[in-house]
């Protein structure tokens, strides 16, 4: 199938995101399609709050570029980006956040020691799924 | 003469932040007399932004653009021309309507006004 893919997050975003920029997707992004996925600022200290699940970096928008690619449907089923659209007060996508901050970030595997063990089997599993579904694609591709 | 003050304030998830002037030197305004502009931007979507001065109200929550840079003049603009006089307190609140940490990028611009105030 074909979808887009965020050049910087990897994410994928439905066929129509283009089509659709504006009226689904991308609302308040501008006139030019870019990526609406979330991206991780470390550069700027952990917001505090009194809520311990919702302590972590801030977050942006990336406005990255977006290129059209071919890839496996059960690819894009487990890669795809959670669009802005359908999670406007951030709940699902914060929580996607913070776990990816567990995992890259020092300070914050320091703070959650419980949280980034399951995290990180989870990440272990999820690369060695979409490793497998790539190279299954890319033989099937080649043959 | 105009004085700028800029800065970027990292909002927890669905916190509020009373005035991201607090500690800066120009919260309170300088001149006799001085016309404001204020500029912002957010991360993402999801932040309100509300401009008080002397303790009187120029906009009400105002939704935030959300380009994630620092503001650019003048399109970033969310208010401008609203009139100070000296030692009044400048506050920007900010809200953040999400789940989610957000960064809010924020510029205030102070500009002596050629006037004369009387009382």
């Amino acid at each position: 199938m074909f979808a887009f893919r965020c050049a910087r997050t990897g994410l994928y975003f439905p066929a129509d995101y283009v089509e659709q920029w504006g009226r689904k997707y991308g609302k308040g992004l501008g006139i030019r399609p870019v990526s609406e996925a979330l991206i991780n600022d470390y550069l700027t200290p952990v917001a505090h709050c009194r809520d311990q699940n919702r302590v972590m970096h801030p977050v942006g928008q990336c406005y990255s570029q977006v290129d059209l690619v071919q890839i496996p449907e059960e690819e894009f089923r487990i890669n795809q980006a959670i669009p802005m659209e359908g999670d406007t007060l951030m709940e699902r996508r914060a929580v996607v956040m913070r776990e990816r901050q567990i995992l890259h970030d020092p300070a914050m595997r320091n703070a959650f020691p419980d949280e980034y063990k399951s995290i990180f089997e989870r990440d272990e599993e999820h690369k060695a799924r979409v490793k497998e579904i790539r190279t299954r694609f890319q033989s099937a591709y080649m043959a | 003469m105009v004085v700028t003050m800029q800065g970027l304030e990292a909002v927890a998830a669905n916190t509020t932040v009373q005035n991201v002037l607090t500690g800066v030197r120009y919260e309170r305004s300088p001149f006799t007399a001085a016309l404001g502009a204020l500029y912002s931007c957010g991360s993402a979507a999801g932040l309100t932004a509300e401009l008080n001065v002397g303790g009187q109200s120029v906009t009400p929550p105002t939704n935030v653009n959300t380009q994630n840079r620092y503001p650019v003049v003048p399109d970033d603009v969310l208010v401008s021309q609203w009139e100070v006089l000296e030692g009044r307190l400048i506050q920007v609140t900010v809200v953040n309507t999400t789940g989610g940490a957000l960064n809010f990028f924020w510029r205030v611009d102070l500009e002596e006004a050629d006037v004369q105030v009387v009382g």
